[in-house]
């Protein structure tokens, strides 16, 4: 009996812990929530709008130093140099590189479809309902005219994906479009104009989305509605082309009104600037600002010095280099030479204005540059690309005037920061080759090996593109006259001689686009709405064009897709 | 129920009595002598008359003589090593007995989870490991002395000192469930890294591998469970102290090296042969060509000649590897308290530079007696692992050419020879990097055996795992040069409760245990990281983050808890009859809310033929059991798995997944504004993925037990796998967690242990292991769609196949390279595959891929023979993993593509390029500039199969005229070797290492960077 107490006693005390809630396996996720808890109040939905703007800069500026370029290379103005034959059917092969843009847009898409589809749910009130819909249906159909633009006819999706779903199939390129304009269309009619002191600087606006719309209604031949959504954006007291100097570098000197829109800090209205309609923002080293200078200038930055400025290291005049690399200079900071101009528009879409179009003024579209190796006979001279001095070998060889070689090309200073780096990406003085270290102006501006990105806001859409959509409707409405006003706009800006309604065509609109853009604009997507990729390419680049195949006007659904939508056929585009 | 039980006890308690109440009657001398097999007779063997005390021993000659109580008396005859006889006096007064020797392995009791059974009475498929085999080997993992050891069990390579290799039991269950095999230590799951285990330290083994037998843990057990039992006190009242050490040396078991000097410019040239040979056929060399002209500029001196250099990179980045080993243990004690201490130190350092892995370990095992019925312990242990200073880039130092140096004359080092953004590979070995993984482990137990109530016992387990881990580092090189520092806090925490009920019964024939099991297990984890970058100074290094500019914070944390029930049932009857029969209830927090339960039952049958009457005049059959099993183990899914996940981390470049979000700033000098990304769907029918599993075995012993061993049949299948199916991403989402299909895995096992010699002065055993396994996907989707072709669809996005091993490889199939004159097709060039035009489309699409085989092995066979030639003993054990036909392949191809890279890097000297000079070159060399996509992809798959000497040793011990000197019990000295001699057709560092899913091919092969080690020890064993 003693033992059975005994028994007991210790029973109670060690088995005490024994009983179980019937909590015990419920799952409380520690850090991260769900969508169950993650859209009932205005911060929820702003963080997530705050995403979609992260994501488009993610796919279109900072994932890493080749993505965004997609929409440059192949063009009819750019080539990757580094490649010595071009494998056109290997890239548009259906799993090639043109499956960059298609999940990344979708994603744009599929979040702006979770905020539409939770806000009914959510604590919001109906006026601050219509604000975050007008933000969500804006992005959602800059997802889809993006994705119509390259693929044609997609899937079109508007609710949130809430379970497994394996059945999609495409719609036309049309209903797409169509899609598109109705959710501008709301997003202009709820979001706040720019001219609206609630707005902040890269949020999206009544114009941002009037301007787009213009453009959607462009590639749906929608001519006469593109010409009212392009005049809305014109038109509107708050906007304005820049024509006069202005912003914080407005006295540097050589500079010019068109080197002003590109210095940092001059894209926001803040600085005074009005032509500027979507900016996207890169603020440099702050958690978000996708401007990091110590996560290397392969991803999280805009790496568009790195890949479109030569790699001046490499050229050698009679075996000696003319260039101590990499400098923050009009040497083009840390360029490694990869999207090279082609001779197109290096040479051929200049040639009416060469020299009174400060577009082309050597601060803009350096083509001459001047020796800064102390060690070289060059040392202060000027070496151009136009007249390179005998005996200059590149990386391809000896280099020819006007022929890109990898070293030794003319660049878009728009891509660079001029004597303007990032702080941190300046070489410590003690590590500055002793060359350079007694001339402060090179000594100071002697970058890092980190360097190479470009941290500087961005524009998505400017007032100059708005003019230039309007001239496309206008001459899609055979109104020549009107669209050579408005090409004169842009033109006039920059002292460029004014076009004639005769000269105006398609052709010369594009030309315009890259002598006002060059590689601001994203090319590709220009060039594929207006199906015209195959044709420029075929035409104006030798590198890609004999290559060019004419179903490429449409690229191939991805493969992967066509395989994981296992319940349905998503049908192939023709040709691949 | 209650008062049947009770009755059932109580007819039991008569019946008891009513044997003890035998009567007596006038005693009987008998007389005899006790023999071996072969005649020799038996000192010291001890006779008992059954039911009584008294009893006698044999002499040296082996006859006894001893009195009975009347001529129905049973004497009990044994020895220790024999097998105890019962033999009937039946009036006989000379009764001579031969004993044969007892197979100990029969006897030994198996530990089989939450409970021990003797390994005769097994039901299901239980192997113990032979950890005497190998106890010389220089194994400082506990996963490196399973490998080969266990049919069914399939233990890989590590290549990183100290590391656990990949584990699993009868090949793959799941699809991309959980895949690891569950580990138990002393009864409590071991969530802790195998590394943290000294070897020393185990006991024994034992592996679970049919269904029938891991079911009694339920929904973890599906991969197979891993029981380990570490060293106990035991009652002696000598303590005993024991001291082994030994060292070791590595070098690679294939000495790959990257090309020097000479064989580089070679390479340059032929990477040039367009330049460097005359066309047009190539074969003959230019004159003009100047090798100097093409090297990269960074190899080049200002005057266009070659640098003066010659640096041997490889050198500089490996040196012989060591592995010191110490081990101390002290144990003792009394009928009231035992105890064991032990402590033992690693020191391994690899071959590459700063591959390095100390260890120490500390353990206590306590057990005390505070009442006759009750039993409390404690086993505890710790281990800290010091894994300072992190590695050159071992890719980047292969990849550096002899023509660059790391230093400048300054002797500082040049952050990238090359100029480019390729790092110096030792940029990452001049680091400060401090990285320590502490961990903890006790279990207290308190065991009672219910005094009121003989057999039954209470056991209650209360074990925790508890982990710490501290990763500081600071490199003036990362961060782009800038600087960067950090530290990392982790902290792991998991209980285990256990309440474990067993009731022992045997009344008459009838032999019963039940179990009864009520537990719960809780685990929780923090991390926190803090992060600077951009330093102008890092001379305070990962200690004062404050002096970056730019500073990072992160946490993690995660929770989970399982709450489970089991109740087991062993029946024998008559010593031939047994049954097992198992239920589970097991609930898991990460499953949706309508499935966090499921229930696991088993059955499993055993007949003992060698005891049937008729198999008594079979002389040649010691032992012959057959066991069948059915049974339903599970596997668990991930935690958090169901919920769609929205994630608030900000997103960093080169993230390894994409499960952030992307905040954004507005505004110049603006501040962060927080951003939420969707990033899983949800899945609220996600369940238990179920593996129900047929075992057949037979175990048995022949030809007077030379010959014993076991052969096992299975055949599982898994339903409602769990797996990642990959969705269109139009969705938002690439993939989703899913329940679907079902997979089957088939097999064969056996082992035979057989006794070639057993002389007094010269022994040898040898045992040989086999098995087999073959993976089928039986259903994925269920759904024939696409194509509509009456048969289900296979998943050809996710690379699953109806009919296909599950890791089947689809794939392009090549033929041989193009050369100059070979008619191409579109995109391809000069030196590159020629891909198999399947469909004849004259361009290769996706439908050219086909199946070209498997990556898992067709089959796997270990033989391990040991011979003891007086005090010395020799012992060797050779593995071997085959593929057969179109099996266990691994992706092997190198290709050299004239690129902006490819025309600076070095290679490992051993790569046979194609070239027109060398037309049967059996690798790619693409000097086009571009490529096809189709061949960038290309895996070129080879046959991995190998047959490897993986441990030898000789050992010896000291003869007790010298012990007595020493005072010590025995003494023991050894030399072995590890990984002495590998024989394969695969090319480049040693085959076996590939990971698992065998898709990262960069372990080995001709692109790998980690060799394997051979290694050469010398040890000293000492027990007092």
């Amino acid at each position: 009996m003693k033992n059975i107490q005994q028994f007991l006693l210790i029973v109670i005390l060690l088995g005490g812990g024994l009983s179980c809630k019937k909590s015990y396996l419920d799952e409380h996720p520690l850090d991260f929530l769900s969508t169950s808890n993650a859209f009932n109040t205005e911060a929820d939905f702003n963080a997530s709008v705050n995403n979609l703007y992260g994501l488009v800069r993610q796919h279109f500026y900072t994932i890493n130093d080749f993505g965004p370029f997609y929409y440059l290379y192949r063009t009819d103005a750019f080539f990757d140099i580094t490649v010595t034959t071009p494998n056109m059917a290997a890239d548009m092969a259906t799993r090639g590189f043109s499956n960059f843009a298609w999940a990344p847009n979708y994603k744009i898409v599929s979040e702006a479809n979770t905020i539409i589809s939770r806000l009914p749910g959510s604590s919001l009130s109906d006026a601050q309902k219509k604000l975050f819909e007008a933000r969500a249906r804006f992005f959602r159909a800059f997802g889809y005219r993006t994705l119509a633009y390259l693929y044609g006819g997609v899937p079109l999706i508007l609710k949130e994906v809430t379970t497994p779903t394996t059945d999609f199939t495409r719609a036309t390129r049309t209903q797409v479009y169509a899609q598109a304009i109705e959710d501008l269309k709301f997003a202009a009619a709820n979001l706040p104009s720019l001219s609206a002191g609630s707005i902040k600087d890269g949020e999206v606006s009544i114009q941002a989305a009037q301007h787009l719309l213009a453009e959607v209604y462009l590639a749906d031949g929608q001519f006469q509605n593109a010409v009212t959504a392009a005049s809305a954006v014109i038109g509107d007291p708050s906007m304005g082309l820049m024509t006069s100097r202005f912003g914080r570098r407005s006295t540097v000197t050589p500079g010019d009104v068109y080197w002003d829109l590109f210095q940092r800090g001059n894209q926001n209205r803040k600085n005074g600037n009005k032509e500027a309609i979507w900016v996207i923002q890169i603020e440099t080293d702050v958690t978000g600002g996708g401007g990091s200078t110590s996560g290397g200038s392969q991803g999280g930055v805009y790496a568009l010095e790195r890949v479109h400025a030569p790699l001046v290291r490499d050229v050698k005049i009679n075996g000696v280099a003319p260039f101590l690399w990499p400098i923050a200079n009009y040497t083009g900071g840390r360029g490694v030479g990869f999207l090279a101009p082609d001779s197109y528009f290096i040479t051929d879409i200049w040639q009416s204005d060469f020299n009174n179009d400060i577009r082309n003024a050597n601060n803009n579209f350096v083509r001459d540059f001047y020796g800064n190796n102390p060690a070289s006979p060059y040392f202060g001279q000027l070496i151009s690309t136009r007249n390179p001095p005998a005996g200059s070998t590149g990386i391809n060889g000896n280099i020819v005037a006007n022929k890109a070689d990898r070293a030794f090309y003319p660049y878009q200073s728009k891509s660079t920061q001029v004597y303007e780096p990032p702080q941190t990406l300046v070489t410590a003085l003690a590590s500055v080759p002793s060359a350079i270290r007694n001339i402060d102006s090179l000594a100071k501006y002697y970058l890092t090996a980190g360097a190479g990105g470009t941290y500087i806001d961005q524009y998505m859409f400017r007032l100059a593109e708005t003019y230039l959509i309007r001239a496309e409707a206008y001459l899609g409405l055979n109104n020549t006259g009107a669209a050579a006003t408005d090409i004169n706009v842009v033109r006039a800006r920059v002292n460029a001689a004014p076009v004639t309604p005769g000269q105006v065509t398609l052709d010369y609109i594009l030309d315009e686009r890259l002598r006002e853009f060059g590689v601001e604009e994203k090319r590709m997507l220009t060039l594929m709405r207006l199906g015209k990729w195959v044709d420029r390419v075929k035409r104006l680049n030798p590198f890609y064009g004999p290559q060019m195949q004419d179903n490429y006007n449409l690229w191939p659904i991805p493969a992967d897709e066509i395989e994981r939508n296992r319940s349905a056929v998503l049908q192939q585009n023709p040709g691949y | 129920m209650k008062k049947t039980r009770f009755n059932l006890t109580l007819l039991l308690i008569i019946g008891l009595s009513l044997q003890v109440t035998a009567q007596e009657s006038p005693r009987l001398n008998i007389s005899g002598r006790i023999m071996d097999a072969d005649g020799k007779p038996l000192p010291g063997v001890s006779l008992l008359e059954k039911g009584t005390k008294s009893g006698t021993t044999t002499k040296e000659d082996g006859s006894f003589k001893i009195a009975v109580t009347n001529n129905d008396a049973v004497l009990l005859v044994s020895l220790v090593g024999y097998k105890t006889k019962e033999i009937p006096v039946a009036g006989n007064p000379v009764i001579n007995v031969t004993l044969e020797i007892a197979n100990r392995d029969l006897e030994n009791v198996v530990v089989i989870g939450y409970g021990t059974q003797r390994k005769k009475d097994l039901t299901g498929a239980v192997t113990s490991v032979n950890l005497e085999a190998l106890k010389d080997a220089p194994n400082t993992n506990i996963g490196q002395l399973l490998q080969g050891t266990v049919p069914g069990l399939n233990v890989g390579i590590s290549t990183f000192a100290g590391g656990t290799p990949p584990i699993n039991i009868r090949g793959q269950n799941t699809l991309n469930g959980n895949q690891n095999v569950l580990i138990i230590v002393d009864g409590i799951q071991y969530t802790q890294a195998l590394s943290s285990i000294n070897p020393d330290d185990i006991a024994s083994i034992d592996v679970l591998k049919d269904a029938s037998s891991t079911a009694v843990y339920g929904a973890q057990a599906a991969n197979g469970v891993i029981l380990i039992t570490t060293r106990k006190g035991r009652n002696s009242p000598q303590p005993r102290i024991s001291f082994s050490s030994s060292y070791a040396v590595q070098n690679p078991t294939v000495d790959l090296k990257p090309m020097n000097l000479t064989q580089y410019l070679q390479n340059v040239t032929e990477a040039n042969w367009d330049k460097s040979y005359l066309g047009p056929g190539y074969t003959q060399p230019n004159p003009a060509f100047n090798v100097a002209q093409y090297v990269d500029p960074s190899m080049r001196t200002a005057s266009g000649t070659l640098q003066p250099y010659n640096y041997d990179w490889w050198s500089a980045a490996t040196k012989q590897g060591k592995i010191i080993d110490n081990h101390l243990s002290i144990s003792g004690g009394n009928d009231r308290f035992n105890y064991l201490l032990s402590g033992g130190f690693v020191d391994q350092a690899g071959f590459i530079i700063n591959d390095k892995f100390k260890r120490k370990t500390i353990r206590a095992s306590l057990e005390t007696k505070p009442l006759t019925w009750w039993k409390v312990g404690l086993v505890s242990s710790g281990a800290f692992v010091n894994q300072d200073g992190a590695e050159p880039t071992i890719g980047n130092v292969i990849q550096a050419s002899p023509l660059n140096v790391p230093f400048d004359s300054a002797g500082k080092l040049i952050p990238s020879p090359t100029n480019t953004l390729v790092p110096n590979p030792f940029q990452t070995y001049y680091v400060d990097d401090y990285d320590r993984n502490n961990y903890y482990f006790a279990n207290i137990y308190s065991d009672i055996d219910v005094p009121f109530l003989k057999g039954l016992n209470y056991r209650m387990n209360f074990g925790n795992n508890y982990r710490t881990s501290e990763r500081f580092f600071s490199s003036v090189f990362a961060a782009s040069l800038q600087g960067q520092a950090f530290k990392n806090y982790q902290d792991y925490y998991d209980y285990t409760f256990d309440n474990i009920l067993t009731y022992k019964k045997t009344f008459g024939r009838h032999d019963i245990t039940g179990t009864v099991l009520y537990g719960a297990i809780k685990r929780k984890y923090n991390s926190t990281n803090a992060r600077s970058e951009v330093f102008t100074r890092l001379n305070l290094s990962y200690n004062n983050l404050g002096q970056g500019t730019n500073a990072f914070v992160s946490s993690t944390a995660f929770q989970e808890s399982l709450n489970y029930q089991m109740a087991r049932l062993n029946y024998k009857f008559n010593d031939r009859y047994l049954l097992t029969a198992t239920i589970r209830r097991d609930g898991f927090s990460g499953f949706a809310e309508n499935f966090k339960y499921a229930y696991f039952p088993t059955a499993a049958l055993g007949w003992v033929i060698s005891q049937e009457n008729f198999m008594s005049r079979v002389n040649t059959v010691s032992f012959l059991k057959l066991r069948v099993g059915y049974g339903e183990s599970g596997n668990q899914t991930p935690r958090y798995s169901s919920i769609a996940t929205v994630s608030s981390t900000p997103w960093v470049p080169n993230p390894p997944d994409n499960n952030f979000a992307f905040p954004y700033v507005f505004g110049d000098g603006g501040t962060t504004a927080a951003a939420q990304q969707v990033t899983s769907l949800s899945n609220p029918d996600l369940k238990w993925e179920r593996t129900k599993g047929l075992n057949a075995g037979v175990d048995f012993t022949l030809f007077n037990n030379r010959l014993s061993g076991s052969l096992d049949f299975y055949r599982n299948n898994t339903y409602d796998l769990l797996f990642s199916v990959n969705i269109p991403t139009v969705s938002g989402f690439s993939s989703v967690q899913t329940n679907l299909g079902q997979l089957r895995n088939t097999g064969f096992e056996a082992n035979l242990n057989y006794i070639i010699l057993a002389q007094k002065d010269f022994k040898w055993n040898a045992s040989f292991n086999f098995w087999k396994n073959t993976n089928k996907i039986v259903h994925l989707t269920g759904q024939d769609i696409n194509p509509k072709d009456g048969t289900e669809d296979d998943l050809v996005g996710s690379g699953l196949f109806i009919n296909r091993s599950r890791y089947a490889i689809y794939d392009y199939q090549y033929n041989g390279i193009y050369n100059l004159t070979d008619t191409r097709l579109p995109g391809f060039t000069v030196g590159s595959y020629k891909i198999v035009d399947q469909n004849k489309s004259n361009t290769i699409t996706d439908a050219d891929r086909i199946i070209l085989g498997r990556r898992e092995p067709a089959y796997q066979m270990s033989l391990y023979n040991n011979f003891t030639y007086k005090a010395f003993s020799f012992s060797f054990f050779l593995n071997t993993i085959q593929g057969g036909k179109n099996g266990y392949l691994g992706n092997n191809n190198p290709s050299f593509f004239r690129d902006d890279n490819g025309i600076r890097n070095n290679f490992l000297s051993a790569i046979d390029y194609w070239s027109p000079a060398n037309p049967t070159g059996k690798y790619p060399r693409n000097i086009s500039g571009a490529r096809s996509y189709n061949e960038q992809t290309l895996n070129r798959w080879q046959n991995r199969s190998f047959v490897r000497l993986q441990d030898a040793s000789i050992s010896y011990n000291l003869p007790t005229s010298f012990l007595k000197k020493l005072k010590a019990q025995s003494v023991n000295v050894y030399i072995s070797g590890k990984n002495l001699i590998t024989w394969t057709k695969w090319e480049g560092w040693d085959p076996e290492p590939v990971s698992t899913d065998g898709l990262n091919n960069a372990d080995g092969g001709l692109l790998g960077t980690r060799p394997v080690m051979r290694a050469f020890t010398i040890g000293l064993n000492i027990t007092y």
